[in-house]
């Protein structure tokens, strides 16, 4: 990577997609699970759509405080804001989390993999091969991500719209019947994880750093969210229209398995599941590459002098490792939810602190 | 030099590729297509017999040239089934692939003892190469049997079970019942029906009626047959239609049902005295008249909507009063109704509906039937003599 294009080679289009993609993955295919463990029948909307508004707003925040610090990366203008040190330990904790939830996603694919793919396969060497690809992808330009997350979009899209879509037939409006008799705490619990299930954005803290003029970015980070609230909004209701409210409360992937109770004619689409694993794995590479690239990017904020490639040679193998710590499902579920929980509490921290600074302090133009 | 040295090394590289760990070749599956459970002699062992197709013979047998069947019945006894497939491997000489499983028949002895059914029904929930879309019957007598008819028109016996469980045009069957429904179901302890086959004789299946599978005490509590069945088909079903024969000025007729729109609603909310009108509409067209009517006739054309409509009062009652007194197990969807429709009503009733006070046995249900015979067929009359034909 040239040092000339450090900044400024992104554009508000590609901040939207990527906080799409990142928002997008492995949550998506459990979330309706945890919402319709809350609420009853078809309930959970409100708490998508009350989730979703908190999620927009709460992206448009952080959108705000980074984009008025155009072209400064986070460690400068949060040490501005804030103070060097507090700076420092923010960004460290950054990136113990991003690299636990690369550790995570890495996991989780393989755990998807043998789920509906796989039996024999060791879960290392899967783990591996899936981390290989990913370190192939950081390893290049920054830009060079960017615009794979951008080619990789519309796919993805098609391929949510054909989820959303191919169930129709198997869908009962009685499904989602009774509405309105979810009490007011199940709404909260719902809402509060589905805010969780939308946290993807806290990469805008990041990333707007390298728009060239981020006048627009609150805007275009908000409308990304957006298309995935709507997305979750959409897969939640097929979910719980085609299965019912106790089914899908009982499904480890509720949002893969309606594409296996798809059946298309002809023997070859009777598993139309196999196409969606495609789109499923694309949606899980593009979350851990942007994590992954998080991780680099902010570990060259603490680390001048540090070489990329020595960067992640030497983090690869650690998350390999962690990836490799949970030993079964129960220990995977719990270190999702922890993850989750976490950089809830963090992240609202984080913005509280930058919120009340940046009202006092103001942006710096330099 | 460099260049080939490169070459080299993707040569190398290319050797990798091959590697895949779970590769079982075409040729060395064996596709599962259906699989019977019956009880075996010892109480706690099921018969499990499945269906292996042999993907070689399926193709030949077009040409003429296969010798022997397409498919290979293994049955084996065990005592969960996943342990009893496994107890399968021994025999065969191919890994058992389930991706493709089309029918699960259980035996009737199954069905019938409490919380069988839904313990074996797991594993075709919770396996991840199972889809949700399998069929499910029930056998009357012995399901094994029935998975080594011989059908003349399709290769495979469970090719022609399927097909007969999800052919529409006839009134005493119901739509086919999915795995993936199932779970619901079960899940919120809802009753539901379910087809009930039997082995003919050894070159076809009949599709016998519907089982009565009570959600609450988890066994299958009755049977419907005939026109039973048909009035419960006529009460729930949407999609499947059929015949019914009708008495027109004493000669049989028969009109087709075309399209039935149901609509339950709720009279009277007192738990103890529940009162359910359904309206039913149904449009119907003449196919086929013994007696020689002038159909084009408006009184005519009423006596036959008036026919229709005793015969739907008839049946649809009968199917009910079975329903509410002798099985006691809600099928018509009713809880269902009152807990999409009416949550606070269901929240006194739901701990009563099909056990205890029984509030469903109850309820009294009200029919309002509307027939509208729409088309006549093709033609007025086949003979115009007013004989009295024998």
């Amino acid at each position: 990577m040239k040092p000339t294009q450090t900044h400024g080679f992104i554009s508000d289009r590609d901040i939207m997609i990527a906080v799409t993609s990142n928002i997008i993955g492995i949550t998506t295919l459990i979330f309706p699970r945890v919402i319709a463990q809350y609420t009853s029948a078809g309930d959970g909307w409100i708490a998508i759509l009350i989730g979703g508004i908190v999620a927009c707003i709460w992206s448009w925040v952080i959108a705000k405080i980074a984009s008025s610090f155009p072209n400064q990366s986070f460690i400068t203008y949060a040490s501005y804001l804030l103070t060097k040190p507090m700076a420092v330990i923010i960004t460290t904790l950054f990136i113990i989390h991003f690299i636990l939830v690369t550790a995570y996603q890495v996991r989780e694919v393989t755990v998807l993999a043998h789920q509906y793919l796989f039996d024999k396969t060791p879960i290392e060497v899967v783990s591996l091969l899936f981390l290989l690809v990913v370190v192939y992808g950081v390893s290049g330009s920054r830009a060079g991500i960017f615009r794979l997350i951008v080619i990789f979009f519309p796919t993805v899209i098609v391929g949510l719209l054909i989820l959303v879509v191919m169930p129709l037939g198997l869908f009962k409006t009685e499904n989602l019947l009774p509405t309105f008799q979810t009490d007011f705490q199940g709404h909260m619990k719902a809402s509060l994880s589905t805010v969780g299930t939308f946290l993807g954005f806290s990469m805008l803290l990041f990333y707007i750093e390298l728009v060239k003029e981020p006048k627009n970015t609150p805007k275009m980070a908000v409308k990304g969210v957006m298309i995935a609230v709507l997305f979750s909004f959409l897969i939640f209701l097929i979910c719980i229209g085609t299965f019912g409210n106790a089914t899908t409360r009982n499904l480890f992937f509720p949002a893969f398995d309606i594409s296996k109770t798809v059946e298309l004619p002809g023997g070859f689409f009777e598993r139309s599941d196999v196409i969606l694993f495609v789109i499923w794995t694309i949606i899980i590479f593009t979350t851990t590459l942007i994590f992954f690239d998080l991780i680099v990017l902010l570990m060259m904020m603490l680390f001048k002098n540090a070489k990329k490639m020595n960067i992640i040679l030497g983090i690869s193998p650690l998350i390999f490792l962690l990836s490799m710590l949970p030993v079964n499902y129960i220990e995977i579920t719990n270190v999702g939810r922890f993850l989750t929980n976490s950089l809830f509490i963090f992240l609202l921290i984080v913005t509280i602190l930058l919120g009340i600074t940046y009202k006092v302090k103001g942006g710096n133009q330099n | 030099m460099k260049c080939l040295k490169k070459v080299f090394f993707m040569v190398i590289l290319l050797l990798l590729l091959t590697g895949c760990w779970d590769k079982v070749e075409l040729e060395d599956r064996a596709f599962v297509y259906g699989i019977a459970i019956d009880t075996a002699e010892k109480q706690s062992e099921i018969k499990l017999t499945s269906q292996l197709i042999v993907p070689s013979q399926l193709s030949t047998l077009g040409g003429g040239g296969g010798s022997g069947p397409a498919f290979r019945n293994l049955s084996v006894t065990g005592e969960t089934i996943i342990d009893t497939n496994r107890e399968m491997i021994k025999q065969t000489s191919r890994v058992p692939d389930p991706t493709h499983i089309k029918v699960i028949l259980f035996s009737e002895d199954i069905v019938k003892q409490p919380t069988l059914f839904k313990e074996y029904i797991d594993l075709f929930l919770r396996e991840k190469d199972m889809r949700r879309g399998i069929l499910i019957a029930v056998a009357s007598g012995e399901a094994g049997e029935l998975l080594s008819v011989e059908p003349q028109h399709e290769k495979i016996p469970t090719q022609y079970i399927g097909r007969l469980l999800e052919t529409k045009g006839n009134l005493e069957t119901i739509e086919s019942i999915r795995v993936g429904d199932i779970q619901e179901k079960l899940l919120e302890r809802e009753s539901f029906p379910l087809p009930v086959i039997e082995k003919l004789d050894s070159k076809s299946v009949n599709y016998v009626g519907i089982a009565i599978y009570n959600g609450k005490k988890d066994q299958m509590v009755g049977l419907l047959k005939g026109d039973e069945a048909k009035g419960l088909s006529v009460l729930i079903e949407e999609k499947n239609t059929g015949t019914l024969n009708i008495n027109v000025e004493g000669k049989s007729s028969t009109v087709e049902l075309l399209k039935i729109n149901h609509k339950i609603t709720l009279v009277n909310n007192n738990p103890n005295n529940f009162e359910f009108k359904i309206s039913l509409k149904i449009i119907g067209t003449i196919a086929e008249q013994f007696g020689n009517q002038d159909v084009m006739n408006a009184e005519v054309h009423d006596k036959f909507q008036l026919g229709l409509e005793q015969k739907i009062h008839e049946i649809t009652t009968k199917a009910v009063e079975k329903l509410q007194k002798d099985y006691k197990t809600d099928v018509l969807e009713l809880g269902p109704y009152l807990h999409h429709y009416h949550p606070k009503v269901w929240e006194q009733t739901k701990d009563n509906w099909e056990f205890g006070e029984n509030n469903f046995s109850k309820s009294k249900i009200n029919f309002d039937i509307h027939v509208m015979i729409e088309r006549p067929g093709t033609i007025n009359k086949t003979s115009d003599r007013n004989e009295n034909r024998q």
